[in-house]
């Protein structure tokens, strides 16, 4: 193994657990994943193109998934890239009847959105998108102080539908008991014995998804509107 | 569809939440925090090191798959072509053997003798069917001349089943007698070589069980021969009479010719005086102990050693015993 072979090897395990590194990394390798994206494409690629973020989102899958068992670093990452980039054809492939409302009209004189009539309000739009950005600021503030962050919660998510489940009937219970979600605020831990006895749930599932309750905890309590209604269908699943 | 609310960007991925509050790694496609996406891109867990649990139970559940497929045909073809399902046995000196799989094919084929290892080594008959393998053979028995024409050939056949040996007798029956032999066909076991060799005189050369009818019918029935008795016949002790007087016995002097006696199956006679009550003992079978190795004859009445003895021929010269009465050929 050459030392620049070394070298991409130790920032990669590096960046596997830090998000920094991991934006570090994408940044200095921009070039090469400029360069897998334009061999697919056949052209090159702009910043706005879908294609070179999926190049980009491959490339960091790439950082999760690497093993030295997996030989050089560069060529899984290309070959990554290369079949990230085919999945997402195959799914665009599935809407080739529909018609792109960017497609110029008849007269070759407008895009075809322009011809439709927006019932949006795009103001009020924009307002919500801005509120619900406040919002998710804070929550990422609040969650700081737990310490965990969104990239964890991410990583800690349940992948299970019954896992999910279980998880759902624990904050239904916290959202129906007050005193919990108090405690859990003042005391900054997940009361797990808590929650484990009042919803009958397993406490080692609890456990196991603690980081990602402590998000869901705190969209529970006062101050997340937006977060809430957009999550009401976990919360209501125990109420009807 | 499912809504995903964009709750991070960084540059490699973004971090989203759908409407059941399960959170993900997506492809950041130019979105912005707090948008609301449909349809993103989301990590996969396809090249992830660790097996998840379902992969290890498909590559279980496919191995097995792959062993089912290819052991169950494999079974089948042990079952009809490898495994033994009957046994024919030609009861000749060459005591062959043949092992047939469930189709009648010849699996193997021996014998303990030399003389079935030489026909063996003549023919070739493994994966034949077993009608044409028995006709091999027999011609290779008939040309190496250990039956001739108008032998009886003894085979038995063996199976797990009563249908798969009347299965194959049928079949032997109905072809084999193309030779002019005699064929019997039994659908039981050979007689276990134990009681062949007891069967068999040490000194003989094996014969064959192959017996025609007529030499079966003429078989000389095993007899011990006796020969004339050279020694003077010792004198019989004479007796007491018993109470009532009776006829006295003619005892021949010592002197007398010797006799030559044919075999006597005359069983003892005991000759006893009219209004004479028997004596206790008359009643009694006399009881003789046979023993292979050594003849042991009845003791004489007052403790004394039988006066059998066995002659030089290995014939047993029998000396009546009377009980009072007089042999046949005394009277003269």
């Amino acid at each position: 193994m050459d030392s620049e072979t070394h070298e991409i090897a130790v920032r990669v395990a590096l960046a596997k657990n830090d998000k920094s590194e991991s934006d570090a990394l994408i940044s200095d390798y921009m070039p090469f994943i400029k360069s897998e994206t334009a061999k697919f494409i056949n052209r090159s690629p702009e910043q706005s193109d879908d294609e070179l973020s999926i190049a980009m989102f491959a490339f960091y899958e790439a950082i999760r998934n690497y093993s030295k068992l997996r030989g050089s670093f560069l060529k899984f990452a290309a070959l990554q890239i290369k079949n990230r980039l085919i999945d997402y054809y195959r799914r665009e492939k599935r809407n080739m009847g529909n018609i792109s409302l960017n497609m110029p009209d008849e007269e070759n004189k407008n895009e075809l959105v322009d011809t439709i009539s927006d019932s949006r309000d795009e103001f009020s739009e924009n307002e919500i998108r801005e509120a619900t950005k406040q919002e998710i600021a804070e929550l990422s503030a609040q969650m700081e102080e737990f310490g965990v962050s969104f990239t964890d919660i991410a990583e800690n998510s349940p992948k299970q539908r019954r896992t999910l489940e279980i998880c759902g009937k624990a904050v239904r219970y916290a959202r129906n008991n007050p005193q919990i979600l108090a405690d859990f605020l003042r005391t900054k831990r997940v009361p797990l014995a808590a929650l484990a006895d009042g919803s009958g749930v397993e406490r080692k599932t609890l456990e196991r998804h603690r980081r990602y309750l402590v998000a869901v905890l705190l969209i529970c309590t006062n101050g997340y509107e937006i977060m809430r209604g957009h999550i009401m269908q976990v919360l209501k699943g125990g109420e009807g | 569809m499912m809504k995903y609310v964009v709750m991070q960007c960084t540059k490699g991925y973004a971090v989203l939440m759908d409407e059941e509050s399960k959170f993900y790694f997506a492809a950041n496609l130019n979105y912005e925090v707090g948008q609301t996406v449909t349809n993103p891109v989301i990590l996969s867990d396809k090249y992830k090191d660790g097996k998840p649990v379902m992969t290890i139970i498909k590559t279980i559940v496919a191995a097995a798959a792959c062993i089912g497929v290819i052991s169950i045909p494999c079974y089948s073809y042990y079952n009809k072509n490898l495994k033994p399902c009957s046994t024919v046995t030609f009861a000749s000196d060459t005591a062959i053997s043949m092992t047939l799989n469930s189709s009648g094919k010849v699996l193997s084929i021996e014998s303990d003798n030399e003389y079935g290892s030489k026909i063996i080594e003549k023919v070739n008959i493994k994966g034949k069917d077993n009608v044409e393998a028995a006709n091999e053979i027999l011609q290779a028995e008939i040309s190496e001349g250990y039956i001739s024409a108008g032998d009886t050939v003894e085979i038995y056949v063996e199976a797990k089943s009563d249908e798969k040996v009347e299965d194959i007798k049928s079949k032997l029956e109905t072809e084999l007698p193309k030779h002019d032999i005699k064929v019997n066909i039994h659908d039981e076991k050979k007689p276990s070589k134990r009681e062949d060799k007891a069967d068999k005189l040490p000194h003989e050369k094996p014969t064959a069980e192959i017996t025609t009818a007529a030499a079966k019918a003429e078989k000389p029935v095993h007899t011990v021969k006796t020969k004339p008795v050279e020694k003077p016949v010792p004198p019989v002790k004479k007796e007491e009479p018993v109470e009532t007087p009776t006829t006295p016995v003619v005892v021949p002097p010592a002197d007398t010719p010797p006799v030559d006696t044919p075999p006597v199956d005359v069983p003892p006679v005991a000759v006893h005086p009219t209004d004479t009550p028997p004596l206790p003992f008359e009643n009694e079978t006399p009881h003789f102990e046979k023993n292979d190795d050594k003849e042991i004859l009845p003791p004489h009445e007052n403790g004394k050693e039988n006066n059998k003895e066995k002659n030089e021929f290995g014939g047993v010269h029998t000396e009546l015993t009377t009980m009072g009465g007089i042999l046949p050929h005394e009277k003269k």
